[in-house]
């Protein structure tokens, strides 16, 4: 029950995108393709959960050493950003054919702050393992899902009439605050 | 668990891991430049058009510019 009250709390109760707002720049740029978008989910979900997983025993390893206080964001920087570019030398040469799938979307994750958000949620939240794989997972997945609702939203506002001043980022923020006002009725679940 | 490390020894495991951590990116980021595209790849770069993620590597703002380095030439 408690796996699934951090599933759900990530997922729609307390969305990355819309409660916290991270993650907006990519949130903006992806999502008038509904295929982009997709793509952009996948790839995050991957490089998220992978990256979690990574800072989850390199936290474990600066508390042994007593550094963890100062050094955890320069370096959960550090690791993610060459994890990052670690993921796409190995998709290159070793799986071309997913690297043509996902390979696009690897640069815009680099800067992400989804990534190392949820990093140093898992350090503040004390997580174990297994609840770090959970929350990570369902932060990424959060964020797809919210990512391709919203593509299809844009797509259709699209061939919609409006006042010039609303085109573009304009209707595309007010959608957004429409959304996030919502989800906020997820929020009021408690596990 | 800590590990008993005087002041000193974490001043210096600090930096130490900070450099490492420098040189892991540069080294991963120098591997990754030096990897050619699978065959068939589409290139971002030359058709991007950007849009507000400007950190991104396929963003124009981040891609040599040959039209100014071509106006110095000719300076």
């Amino acid at each position: 029950m408690e796996l699934f009250g951090i599933a759900f709390t990530a997922l729609l109760g307390s969305n990355i995108i819309l409660s916290r707002f991270l993650g907006i720049c990519p949130f903006l740029g992806v999502s008038k393709k509904t295929s982009s978008a997709v793509g952009m989910g996948l790839a995050l979900t991957c490089v998220v959960v992978l990256s979690a997983i990574i800072c989850f025993f390199l936290d474990k390893l600066l508390v042994a050493l007593g550094l963890a206080s100062y050094l955890e964001l320069i370096v959960f920087i550090l690791v993610i950003a060459s994890f990052v570019q670690l993921l796409e030398f190995f998709l290159k040469k070793y799986v071309p054919s997913l690297y043509k799938a996902l390979g696009v979307y690897l640069p815009l994750i680099t800067t992400n702050c989804v990534v190392l958000q949820v990093c140093l949620d898992l350090v503040s939240n004390e997580y174990n393992l297994l609840q770090t794989i959970v929350y990570s997972a369902s932060i990424a997945v959060g964020y797809m899902l919210i990512i391709v609702i919203f593509s299809h939203i844009r797509t259709r506002l699209d061939n919609q009439e409006m006042p010039k001043a609303f085109k573009g980022s304009a209707i595309a923020l007010i959608t957004a605050g429409l959304m996030a006002m919502a989800f906020y009725a997820f929020s009021g679940f408690s596990f | 668990m800590y590990l008993l490390i005087s002041e000193t020894g974490k001043l210096l495991g600090s930096i130490g891991v900070v450099v490492v951590c420098v040189f892991l990116f540069v080294g991963t980021y120098l591997l990754n430049k030096k990897t050619k595209k699978p065959e068939g790849c589409i290139d971002p770069s030359e058709y991007c058009e950007g849009c507000s993620l400007t950190s991104c590597s396929h963003h124009p703002s981040n891609q040599p510019n040959e039209e100014k380095e071509g106006e110095k030439e000719n300076d």
